[in-house]
């Protein structure tokens, strides 16, 4: 196009024109530091949400089904401590999952059903509906999709650890969260015993280790505190006998330990066997709606999350059973929304705070624009009494805003393609320079995380040559309302 | 019939005071013509040619080329299709070669102007008429005036335009020099059958077409 190939012979730097040259390699420059400063930022940033997120999803799973007030209020759930079949006490969801009946209830030897309470659900058919049973077959309907029940209890732990001939004494207060045997991407937060054991993450989680009912894993913390792979302690929980509320106690053995990432609560997480979690659930009997147990469920995807949601929640309706189930992506958890939302709003401010900048760095382009006009005036006049028309002149000017961005553009991005390849050494050098770590590796780990989001380039692409081209506006309506004729009479 | 026909054409500047300085003109030209206008410094010699070639808006009148009315919104392409301009400056672009100052008319006109495509040719056809070959990819600056104002012929005919307007083509050249230019540019134009149009001041240039009409007073007479 020849508007194209004059706006890239305008742009050559020449020395004839050294103030336009100057200031389109200042303009440039400029612009190429604040796309490189854009793009290693929000790399640097989705590399650190997206292992803070991995490692939350293998604490927590990508969805979760908890359920609601009612589900705790209804015949389904209620009935179980007024049925002999269930040994009068109430079940949680992995047990109603595995319970033979939908309604335990026999009217011959069980008590009469208080007034009060609510009538079965049944559906049209007029059979009883059972919403555990019907979530887990839900969602296990959609493609690709598996689903688990979870469930926390709450213990205390104490570990004994003996090194050295001197004997120490752990004590913490911890919620108990069972392995999940659907869960895959639990080795992405278990961290290998190399310094003792020599054992890796996979060799730590065989199912042996995992269905055993004293192994636990234990924050990273313990580790920090002395505690090594192979100490003992046991967790102690009280239990209702026929006397009296009495302490009990199970023996446990730190199998590993494990990175909980940033999860506010987790540092008090012990993963332990289903089993024992269940045990002691079980005896504290502490189901609440928003945490004591529910579903998992597990998908490869997690960046679909939200269409997952939509559609387990359109399976639920279809089921009659939307009611029982609070369905939340990773990003809704209790204890995962602030950090979320903290991180989406930084990322906005930060984008804000990103088109400021290339707006003002865009504005040196309609300075560089115009003196080039005034520079070009002559051959404006040329070209229009060739034939060129005020819009071509005018795309000319354009274009030359639009190069600019995008040339700019490109260097920012080799720039921050090459910064982030070699981020570690720059990040090595920072920290030589500054005499401590530049930053916390409790935070962003041992090595720091990144990932080129192409979201963000397109954006910058988008946006650049947005800005560019609106600062190219003015000067090429200058440009394309000179006339001919009074340029060519003055020159 | 007229290549260029020109009506009732009136031109006044408002500023910075009121100058009236076309009064009615009434001219055509024809296929083949050459046609010389001449007239004192300032008696709007300059200003009829840039009307004519669309380059300027009459104040009043209008311009046929052939047969249409020119508008404001076909003017461009009338003049990048039917209309080549040679100046007394030579008005070259001097960051390019001398075959690129030659085939941006066609580039402008979005033909395609790679070496062996007709513009092409045709563009080293008109650089071996007007003498230049050997010149084809030097830089414009680095030639003399007389090279630079052949070069602003063999560009003014690129598109085979029907009409050429000369405004003191050799205004800016030395005597000898300025003999080659007028032999140049009244030859290829009457190979090429073309209308040309000279407003001059050079006698002999103007002996040469075979009109002379005098501007005086926003009047052209023929002489």
């Amino acid at each position: 196009m020849f508007e194209f190939s004059v706006a890239l012979k305008y742009l050559m730097p020449r020395r004839r024109q050294l103030s336009v040259s100057i200031i389109a390699i200042v303009s440039v420059f400029v612009i190429s530091m604040v796309v490189w400063l854009i793009l290693v930022f929000f790399s640097v940033t989705t590399g650190l949400e997206k292992i803070w997120t991995d490692k939350l999803i293998a604490m927590t799973a990508p969805i979760r089904l908890n359920p609601t007030n009612n589900y705790y209020d209804s015949y389904y759930y209620k009935i179980d401590v007024i049925s002999s079949s269930s040994d009068y006490t109430a079940k949680s969801v992995g047990e109603k999952y595995k319970a033979p009946f939908t309604d335990p209830y026999n009217g011959l030897n069980d008590m009469e059903i208080p007034s009060y309470w609510p009538l079965p659900h049944h559906d049209s058919n007029g059979d009883t509906i059972d919403p555990v049973k019907g979530a887990f077959n839900a969602i296990t309907s959609l493609a690709g999709i598996r689903a688990s029940d979870y469930e926390y209890a709450i213990a205390q732990m104490h570990l004994k650890t003996i090194h050295n001939d001197v004997q120490t004494s752990l004590t913490q207060s911890c919620y108990l969260s069972a392995f999940d045997e659907e869960n895959s991407i639990i080795d992405k937060i278990i961290i290998p015993d190399e310094s003792n054991t020599g054992l890796t993450a996979q060799e730590l989680i065989t199912p042996d280790n995992i269905t055993s009912d004293e192994n636990v894993f234990v924050t990273k913390h313990f580790r920090e505190s002395g505690v090594v792979v192979g100490d003992r302690g046991y967790l102690s929980y009280y239990a209702p006998t026929a006397g009296a509320l009495q302490e009990q106690r199970i023996s446990i053995r730190v199998a590993g330990f494990y990175d909980p990432g940033i999860i506010p609560l987790g540092g008090k997480f012990v993963i332990a066997g289903k089993e024992v979690t269940s045990l002691i659930s079980a005896a504290t009997n502490h189901y609440d709606t928003t945490f004591g147990n529910g579903i998992n469920v597990w998908f490869s995807d997690t960046d679909k999350a939200s269409t997952v949601k939509e559609s387990i929640i359109h399976k639920l309706r279809d089921a009659g059973i939307d009611k029982y189930w609070n369905v939340q992506t990773f990003k809704e958890y209790d204890f995962t929304k602030d950090l979320v939302e903290q991180l989406q709003s930084e990322r906005l401010l930060f984008t804000l705070i990103a088109v400021i900048i290339i707006i003002v760095a865009c504005s040196n382009i309609v300075s560089m624009l115009i003196l080039l006009v005034n520079d070009k005036k002559k051959e404006i006049g040329i070209l229009q009494s060739m034939g060129a028309s005020p819009k071509s002149i005018a795309l000319i000017f354009g274009s030359c805003g639009v190069l600019m961005g995008l040339l700019s553009t490109g260097i920012g991005t080799i720039a921050a393609l090459f910064t982030l390849a070699n981020l570690d050494v720059i990040i090595g050098m920072l920290s030589a320079i500054q005499g401590h770590a530049v930053f916390n590796s409790a935070f962003y780990g041992d090595i720091m995380p990144h990932e080129l989001d192409f979201e963000i380039v397109r954006f910058i692409l988008i946006s650049t040559g947005f800005i560019s081209l609106i600062a190219g506006v003015v000067p090429a309506l200058k440009a394309s309302l000179m006339k001919p004729a009074e340029i060519l009479r003055s020159e | 019939m007229k290549v260029l026909q020109a009506h009732n054409v009136h031109k006044t500047f408002h500023r910075p005071a009121e100058v009236r300085v076309l009064s009615g003109i009434d001219f055509g030209i024809s296929e083949g013509e050459t046609i010389a206008i001449m007239g004192a410094s300032g008696e709007g010699k300059s200003t009829l040619l840039h009307i004519l070639g669309t380059l300027e808006t009459p104040s009043k009148g209008s311009i046929e080329i052939n047969g249409a009315t020119v508008t404001r919104n076909t003017k461009h392409a009338i003049r990048n299709k039917h209309i080549g301009f040679i100046f007394q400056s030579f008005h070259l672009l001097e960051d390019y070669t001398t075959i690129d100052n030659i085939l941006m008319p066609a580039r402008i006109g979005r033909k395609s102007v790679k070496k062996g495509y007709p513009a092409y040719l045709h563009a080293q056809e008109l650089l071996e008429m007007v003498g230049l070959s050997y010149r084809e990819h030097f830089h414009v600056k680095l030639l003399s005036g007389g090279e630079r104002q052949r070069v602003a012929i063999a560009r003014a005919l690129c598109n085979s335009p029907d009409i050429i307007l000369a405004d003191e083509p050799s205004g800016n050249l030395d005597h000898a020099t300025s003999q080659q230019v007028h032999e140049i540019l009244i030859s290829c134009a009457r190979q090429h059958n073309k209308a040309i149009i000279v407003a001059t001041h050079d006698k002999e240039l103007a002996g040469m077409c075979d009109t002379i009409y005098i501007l005086r007073d926003g009047i052209l007479t023929r002489k």
